[in-house]
């Protein structure tokens, strides 16, 4: 197969590496710390492989946030497969704890016979925090508050 | 089910995970492994390949504390050439492959004899 990818040279039968980064947000009104222990994580299509993030509920009350994530570019989406991870489920940290949060994922052999990917070389991996519902709103919701206050209002 | 889960404000690109959520360790019990991961990604360019066989040791650590259901490492990805003897030893191979034959051998012999019995 004489196939050529975006820079012209013959599509390589063996990918390179995959470079998988990561970034961490929190919703305003959420006193949480929260960031990626590693930069970056390089993986072939098909390894598994395990990343951390870690949070700390600065606050002076034990809050309980739920997470998300993206991953981008979002064509990568469908390839990007999570085994297990901290997100969709409520958390739970006492006053003043930190703990360790892992993800442990792959990116589907797929990719690496999909032509759609042959210009990534970088997947980016975002987390964002959020208060769970039904904890305690501040008096000034931030902006992810006051638009999670609106979709509660028409829910 | 949706529940516990925040208003989607923001675009779910994925579904969520297989297995789901991992117990959070908040006696930090497996911190020294996860400690030992990210060490082993610094000094080695963030190369996942190179630091496996110590995921492996996390996870079979949480495992072992009740932070994880017990599963086959076999499906979560890791195979032999993922513990540290092999990864440390590729161009002795031959003794890999030695012992695997050696362990395959007495096993035939044990239902050989189950046969024959």
């Amino acid at each position: 197969m004489d196939t050529l990818d975006s820079h012209g040279n013959p599509w390589p039968l063996l990918r390179s590496r995959i470079k998988v980064k990561f970034n961490a947000d929190t919703s305003t009104s959420l006193q949480w710390s929260f960031v990626p222990q590693q930069r970056q994580v390089s993986v072939l299509p098909g390894e598994t492989a395990l990343a951390f993030y870690t949070a700390k509920n600065k606050s002076k009350e034990d809050v309980i946030g739920i997470a998300t994530y993206n991953v981008a570019p979002s064509k990568v989406a469908p390839h990007f497969n999570k085994i297990q991870c901290f997100c969709f489920e409520e958390q739970k940290l006492t006053a003043g704890e930190a703990v360790d949060m892992p993800i442990f994922f792959f990116i589907d052999p797929e990719f690496a016979n999909d032509p759609d990917m042959a210009d990534v070389d970088t997947v980016t991996l975002s987390y964002t925090f959020f208060k769970a519902r039904g904890m305690p709103f501040e008096k000034q919701p931030g902006l992810a508050e006051q638009q999670q206050q609106k979709q509660e209002a028409t829910a | 089910m949706s529940f516990g889960r925040p208003p989607s404000f923001t675009t779910f690109s994925a579904p969520p995970p297989d297995r789901g959520s991992f117990p959070l360790d908040h006696d930090g019990e497996c911190t020294v492994f996860m400690k030992e991961y990210l060490t082993c990604l610094k000094e080695n360019q963030n190369n996942n390949g190179k630091c496996r066989h110590i995921s492996k040791q996390y996870l079979s650590c949480r495992m072992d504390k009740g932070l994880m259901g017990n599963d086959d490492f076999k499906n979560l990805g890791f195979h032999e050439n993922d513990t540290p003897n092999a990864a440390a030893a590729k161009s002795s191979s031959n003794n890999n492959n030695a012992s695997t034959t050696k362990d395959t051998s007495s096993t035939q012999q044990g239902s050989a004899a189950a046969g024959s019995s």
